[in-house]
């Protein structure tokens, strides 16, 4: 059980720095990022290429990359788009998403490619009598200094506090005179780090790479958000972790037969919980924006 | 001296012409106050000024330089507060919070600390409650934490969207001795308000809007009792 929980807490950890950079520029913008997914898929090539420095030198230059491309699709897709209805942004992030699939694609070949940037994480420790991947406690420990940071930062600095009150209320946030510019292209650089820190994990765990594989984990951010509720950033968080929970808890306690329905199973719960509380399990109805 | 200058403004909602050619300037020091029925363009008037919304002609002055196509955070740096009819409190913010919010429109930043310690002797009743929520004030702290905040800013021009709105009589006797303070510092104030009897005790000029057309009122405090003119203009029989 105890060897679940810490599983359920890693891939929770995982699921909650996708979600969170997600989450964090709709709750100011209104955008609904696919092109998210993307910035992963940049971060896990970054780190390819930069495959046999030093692991921290190469996981803070995919970091310092994916950051920059995170700013880049700001200032030459979103920003233009910027006060658009949501659709036309949705629609921007799929058109930028499909783009840089493609560009990556062309650069990368659609074959998989194989890359090992764990090192020493790759060895596990007996704690009481449970063998814990060195990689989970990483990731679980790294997700918590970058949680409470996020919270720290968003609490204890005006720009913090600036992008709060712009989550809750853009236009009267910008009538006060927060510089909208800078706070967007905040939140745009917080998501694409912690979309970098997700894509050096992801790899790790799985040592694989192609084109589309910011797909799925952008699509387990959506349903983390959408489990966790909208309109409380630290509600994706809980999202996360919920998914995560439920998910490793069904693929080890399903019978060998019942196997194969584990995702179904894992959508089955959400929709229970969603049923029972509809705005998700720590959100809170959301009005209309305009 | 002229502080604001609104000229030949229009703003359309779709088909719907909201403002119709508006021209109105505000003196330094002044409080120009403008009354009207519900849905004559009073509110999109001040949205114009605050930049929330988008005119379709028309310019918009602030000390002689065209601020029409600024973009609300430039225009609240430059001077100008809008406390919105809905305060546009940030309720999951604490009320210090709200509070240092506005200090970003500040010129000199070193003197947010002092802003804020005259908006809370201004309003006291923020000052015991700093840390709290702002989600669990009540109607009336809501207003004062919006002009308090407005105030922090040290602003040259506080725009009030109804402050009146939705208080009770004792509450606003509070309030408005506090916008009459302002007043009689020297704070230039324009104001959208639907009690024009405190309107016209407020302001020095009173204008009246309807159908989107402005019309200034002479001598208005001989008119805030008669049914001809609240029929006319406040559409009330």
């Amino acid at each position: 059980m105890a060897q679940n929980l810490i599983n359920a807490l890693s891939l929770g950890s995982l699921y909650a720095l996708i979600a969170l950079g997600i989450a964090l520029l709709f709750s100011i913008m209104g955008l609904i990022n696919f092109a998210h997914g993307e910035l992963i898929t940049i971060g896990g090539y970054t780190l390819l290429a930069f495959h046999g420095l030093p692991l921290a030198v190469a996981v803070a230059l995919t970091v310092a990359v994916v950051v920059a491309a995170a700013l880049t699709m700001e200032r030459l897709a979103f920003r233009p788009a910027r006060g658009a209805s949501g659709e036309t942004l949705l629609m921007t992030s799929f058109a930028l998403s499909l783009l840089v699939q493609g560009g990556v694609l062309l650069k990368e070949g659609a074959d998989p490619q194989s890359v090992n940037v764990l090192g020493s994480l790759g060895a596990s420790v007996d704690v009481g009598g449970m063998t814990i991947g060195k990689l989970d406690v990483a990731i679980i420990g790294v997700t918590g200094v970058l949680l409470i940071g996020l919270a720290w930062f968003l609490r204890a600095t005006p720009l913090g506090v600036q992008m709060r009150a712009a989550a809750e209320d853009f236009t009267m946030a910008r009538a006060l005179g927060v510089r909208a510019d800078r706070v967007v292209a905040t939140a745009f650089g917080v998501s694409g780090a912690f979309a970098a820190v997700a894509a050096v994990f992801l790899v790790a765990r799985t040592g694989t790479l192609t084109p589309s594989m910011g797909l799925t984990p952008v699509l387990l951010g959506f349903v983390a958000i959408v489990l966790g509720g909208l309109g409380r950033l630290w509600a994706a968080a809980i999202g996360a972790y919920v998914l995560a929970l439920l998910s490793v808890m069904l693929q080890a306690y399903l019978p060998t037969g019942l196997a194969a329905y584990r995702d179904a199973l894992v959508y089955l719960g959400i929709i229970v919980i969603l049923l029972f509380r509809p705005h998700g399990i720590a959100g809170r109805p959301q009005g209309v924006r305009v | 001296m002229t502080l604001l200058e609104i000229a030949d403004l229009h703003i359309s909602y779709g088909p719907v012409d909201a403002v119709r050619g508006v021209t109105l300037d505000v003196e330094k020091g002044g409080v120009v106050a403008i009354v009207g029925p519900n849905g004559a363009g009073k509110t999109s008037i001040l949205s114009a000024v605050q930049g929330l919304v988008r005119t379709r002609s028309g310019t918009i002055r602030l000390r002689g330089a065209e601020i029409t196509d600024w973009s609300p955070e430039r225009r609240a740096r430059a001077g100008i507060a809008f406390v919105p009819e809905s305060r546009g409190i940030f309720g999951s913010l604490s009320i210090a919070e709200n509070l240092s919010l506005a200090a970003c429109a500040l010129a000199e930043k070193a003197t947010a600390a002092a802003q804020i310690e005259r908006s809370l002797e201004l309003f006291p009743v923020l000052a015991d409650r700093l840390n709290q929520r702002a989600s669990v004030l009540s109607g009336g702290e809501r207003q004062q934490l919006a002009i308090g905040r407005a105030l922090v800013s040290s602003p040259d021009l506080l725009v009030l969207d109804e402050p009146s709105l939705g208080l009770a009589p004792v509450i606003l006797d509070g309030l408005f001795a506090s916008l009459a303070a302002l007043r009689d510092e020297g704070r230039t104030i324009l104001v959208v308000e639907q009690n024009v009897s405190r309107a016209v005790r407020l302001a020095d000029h009173v204008y009246s809007l309807r159908g989107g057309l402005l019309e200034r009122l002479e001598n208005p405090q001989d008119l805030v009792g008669d049914p001809a003119f609240r029929a006319k203009h406040l559409g009330m029989e």
